[in-house]
This record gives C-alpha cells, structure tokens and sequence, in this order.
C-alpha cells in the first residue's frame, strides 16, 4: 500500500517534473556506476587471479579500469531522453557521443588484450597478427569518428565514409605528411613506440637524446649537448635506430668492450705461474688441477698426451675474468649474459671481449662500473704474465 | 623488471623495479622465494615504489606469496603503492588481505 503510494507519487511528480526527473535519475545512474565498476572489477579480478590460466589474465588486464560500465548511465540517458524537454535532441546527441567514446576505447581494449593473448601464444615475441589487430584498432577509432560527425552532420556515417572515400586521393596529395602523421601518431600511440622522456638516437637527424616532445608533424629531441634536433612524426619510426628506453625498463646496461693481449706474452701455464695462480680464491682449484697435469708430464718426461690439456695464461685470466664479473656487485649475475670471448687476432693484439650488464644504467653509474672492471682487469694482466697491447709510436724501441 | 632485497632487524624488503607483468611475475616470484629459502624473518615488506603496472598474474603472486608466509607465521606488507596500484589493490580486494602503507618506515614498525 505505501509502495503503491510512493510510485505514484514518483510517477506524478516524473510526470509534472520530465526534466528534472530525468536530471535526477541520469545522476543516480552516474553515481551508482562507480561502485559498479568497483564491483565489476572485484568480479573480474577475483576470477583472473584464482585461475592459473593467462588468457582471463591478459583480458582482465587489458579491460582495466573498466570504464565500459559507465555506458548504463549513457544508455539510460539516451532512452530517456523524450523525458528531457526541450532538450531532448541534445540529451541524445551527448549520450550517443559518449556512447561511441566509450564502445572505441572498449573495442580498442578488447583488442589489445586479443593482441597480448596472441603474443603469449607466441612466446612473448611479436606475432604476424598484431599487424592485423593495428589496423583493426585503426579501423575502429576512424568508424568511431566518423559515426561522430555523421551525428554533428545528421547524415549517415556510410555516406560520409563514401563520401570521404571520394576525396581520399585529393587529400593524400595535398595533405599527404598531415596524413602520414596522423597514422604515425595513432601507431604511435596505440604501441607505445616512443614516448616523451625515451632516449632515442635518429643519426640521420643528428638526434641522441631525450624526446622531449611528440607533435603530430614533428617530435623534438633534446640532444646531450644541449641542442635540438627535429625529427617528422612520420618518419622517426623509419630513422630511429635505437631506443633505449627498455634498458631503462630492465635496469640493464650492456658494457661490450675488448682488451687487446699482446700475442707475444701468449704461452703455455708452467709450473711458477701455477703457484702464483693457486693463491688466487677464484683459481684455485683450477690452478691445482693444472699443477697436477704438470706434473703428470714431467713424471711421463717426454710424452705429450698430458701438454695439450695444459692451459695457457689467456686461458686462466679468461676464466678469472669471468668469475670476477660474476661477483662483482655492479654487475648483473643472473638475467643477464655475462661472457669473456676471444676474438679474432689481429695486428693489434687478440682482443679479449667482455660482455656483461650493468645494474647501473645512468651514465655516471654505467661509466664507473665499467671503469671499475676494466681498471681491475688490466691491473691483474700482471699476474697472469700477460701484456696489454700498445703500438708503439715514435722515439727508440 | 628487477627485484632486489634488504634485511632490516627482523623484516626483508622487497624492491621491485619495473612493471609486474604476464611475463616478468613469475621471475620475481622466483627471485623473492630464492631469497625466502634462506632467511628467516617475521615480517616482509614488498616496497612496489618504482613499480609502474602490477598485472592480475603479479596480483595471484603477491597472493600466493602471501599465502606462503602465513602458513609460516610471517607477515606480509605492502609499501609505497602509487595511486594506480592502489586503486587496482582496492579494486581487487587486496587491500583487504594485505596491509599496504604509504612509507617503508611505517611498514617496519610493524617489527
């Protein structure tokens, strides 16, 4: 009975008041979505992590935060809208308008997560399909737009597509770059190519630096040296040959540097660099070992079976080498490679290669690490009776 | 994404770097529980200061990490959560699991 009352109540009052009414329920549907969106993803959430499987994952990542649920205060908006007189046609165009805003940025959403379960399917390496899924992003967000000036126009959105489709030559002649940056920039930013802040290097453009502006004909480039370089949106894809911001991401900076032995101070280990050596923690045991095989040989006298297993000393530091990077505290010992090769001799010497990755990626940081291994590196030739090769110029040998 | 750890009296903090994503999760997961296996504490701290994204993989193992050390007695915490995280911690519930702070320092007077 006090129900009964109440609605008719509600209704006379809906009846006297239409636009106040629809005021008045559109706001309690906008303030009655947040908690739904909460709620949704509660839901969302609760099912992705529970499972262990990655697809619900990739999904529920991809649809954060959830922004599709403001559509039930848009819908309601619009279908109401006869109950906003005299501004029913403007209640309708807003709702419809962010009715579209929010289907592209949820169709744009669901085919990224399609986009990141493929490249999990492939093994986390880019697959030939998110060539495919960009245009389909692309395709969206132009449909989308278009469908928004077919409403501003009150025409249909398949003409004005056909319509722009007659114009499309004359405007890929005359606004060819605006074009060309325009697709650029929706690359750009529906992958994430380069950002504001990267450090990217354009040699072709004299750019090493920090981007410090993206627009859409130009992206700025403030170099180290304090100058700017100008790089067409369009083209820095086609010009950047390195962007650095993933060594930033992975904390990693590689240092890839050689020292040069001289191949005169290359010999077999004997005996007095063995117990120099086995004084070394790292070499010990290693330096034992060849003792042993050493002295296998003098007891064998002249049989040569045991010579061929007997290290050198570019052997031993390389092995030294390596040790000392796997403990050294700058360096990267786990995720990263760590690696001292021979390289090809040449008239400089045999280069010896260090690859390692620093923690330290800011200049300073990466430069006295690196300094510090090289330092210690060349420090310890000494030990190992080896010399560092250097040409020598001028003056009497 | 790297995660490197302190001991501070009777917690371990946790400094993840970078984003907890699909792929990088599981890595971190690895790293904290080789850590874990050789050190007893009461009380971890996971400071997610420089973490930019947490994904629902990074989420289900900040949860069985959680789970883990319950079992054992040791509590987990987390610090340092930008607003994003903080809303994805709201909004999944974590929360609610887990006591999050605003600063390592406050997280550590829990010891």
């Amino acid at each position: 009975m006090k129900v009964d009352i109440f609605l008719d109540t509600l209704s006379s009052f809906a009846n006297s008041h239409p636009l106040s009414s629809y005021l008045i329920i559109v706001f309690i549907c906008s303030v009655i979505s947040h908690p739904l969106r909460m709620l949704v993803g509660r839901l969302a959430f609760a099912i992705a992590i529970r499972t262990e499987r990655v697809v619900d994952d990739l999904i529920v990542d991809a649809l954060r935060p959830f922004r599709f649920v403001y559509v039930l205060p848009v819908a309601i908006g619009f279908y109401l809208a006869h109950m906003a007189q005299p501004y029913t046609y403007t209640a309708k165009v807003v709702c419809g308008l962010l009715f579209i805003v929010l289907v592209i940025d949820t169709a744009a959403k669901l085919l990224n997560g399609l986009g990141a379960i493929l490249r999990h399917k492939a093994g986390g390496k880019s697959s030939s399909y998110t060539g495919i899924i960009d245009v389909a992003k692309l395709g969206v967000v132009v449909l989308g737009i278009a469908v928004i000036i077919a409403i501003f126009f009150e025409t249909s959105p398949l003409a004005l597509l056909s319509g722009i489709g007659a114009f499309a030559a004359v405007l890929m002649l005359v606004f060819k770059d605006t074009v060309l940056s325009i697709v650029a920039s929706l690359q750009n930013t529906s992958w994430g190519y380069f950002r504001e802040g990267d450090w990217i290097a354009a040699p072709e453009y004299g750019a090493d630096g920090l981007i410090e502006r993206i627009g859409l004909y130009e992206v700025t480039v403030r170099n180290w040296d304090l100058t700017t370089s100008l790089i067409p949106t369009h083209k820095v894809l086609n010009v950047t040959t390195k962007n650095y911001r993933s060594m930033w991401e992975k904390q990693a900076r590689q240092i890839r540097r050689s020292l040069d032995i001289d191949i005169d101070t290359i010999r077999f280990c004997d005996r007095h660099l063995l117990e120099r050596l086995v004084k070394i923690d790292s070499l010990s045991e290693e330096a034992t070992q060849q003792l042993t095989l050493i002295t296998e040989e003098e007891t064998a006298q002249k049989d040569n079976s045991t010579q061929v297993k007997i290290k050198t000393n570019l052997d031993m530091f390389r092995l030294y080498a390596d040790k000392y990077l796997r403990q050294h505290s700058g360096i990267h010992h786990r995720k990263h490679l760590i690696m001292v090769r021979d390289r090809e001799p040449g008239p400089e010497g045999l280069p010896v290669e260090v690859w390692a990755f620093t923690r330290k990626v800011d200049l300073p940081g990466y430069e006295a690490t690196q300094a510090s291994v090289f330092s210690h590196l060349i420090g310890v030739l000494g030990l190992f009776d080896l010399k560092v090769f250097q040409r020598k110029v001028g003056g009497i040998d | 994404m790297e995660v490197t750890s302190k001991t501070k009296g009777e917690a371990i903090v946790f400094y993840i770097n970078g984003e907890l994503t699909t792929t990088s999760s599981p890595e971190a997961q690895a790293e904290i529980n080789e850590v874990l296996e050789s050190a007893k504490c009461k009380l971890v701290v996971l400071n997610i200061e420089k973490v930019d994204f947490i994904a629902s993989t990074g989420l289900r193992i900040i949860l069985a990490l959680g789970k883990e050390l319950q079992a054992s007695g040791t509590e987990l915490v987390i610090c340092s959560a930008n607003q994003t995280n903080k809303s994805v911690f709201k909004m999944s519930g974590f929360s609610k699991l887990f006591s999050m702070f605003d600063a390592e320092d406050e997280a550590l007077q829990l010891t």
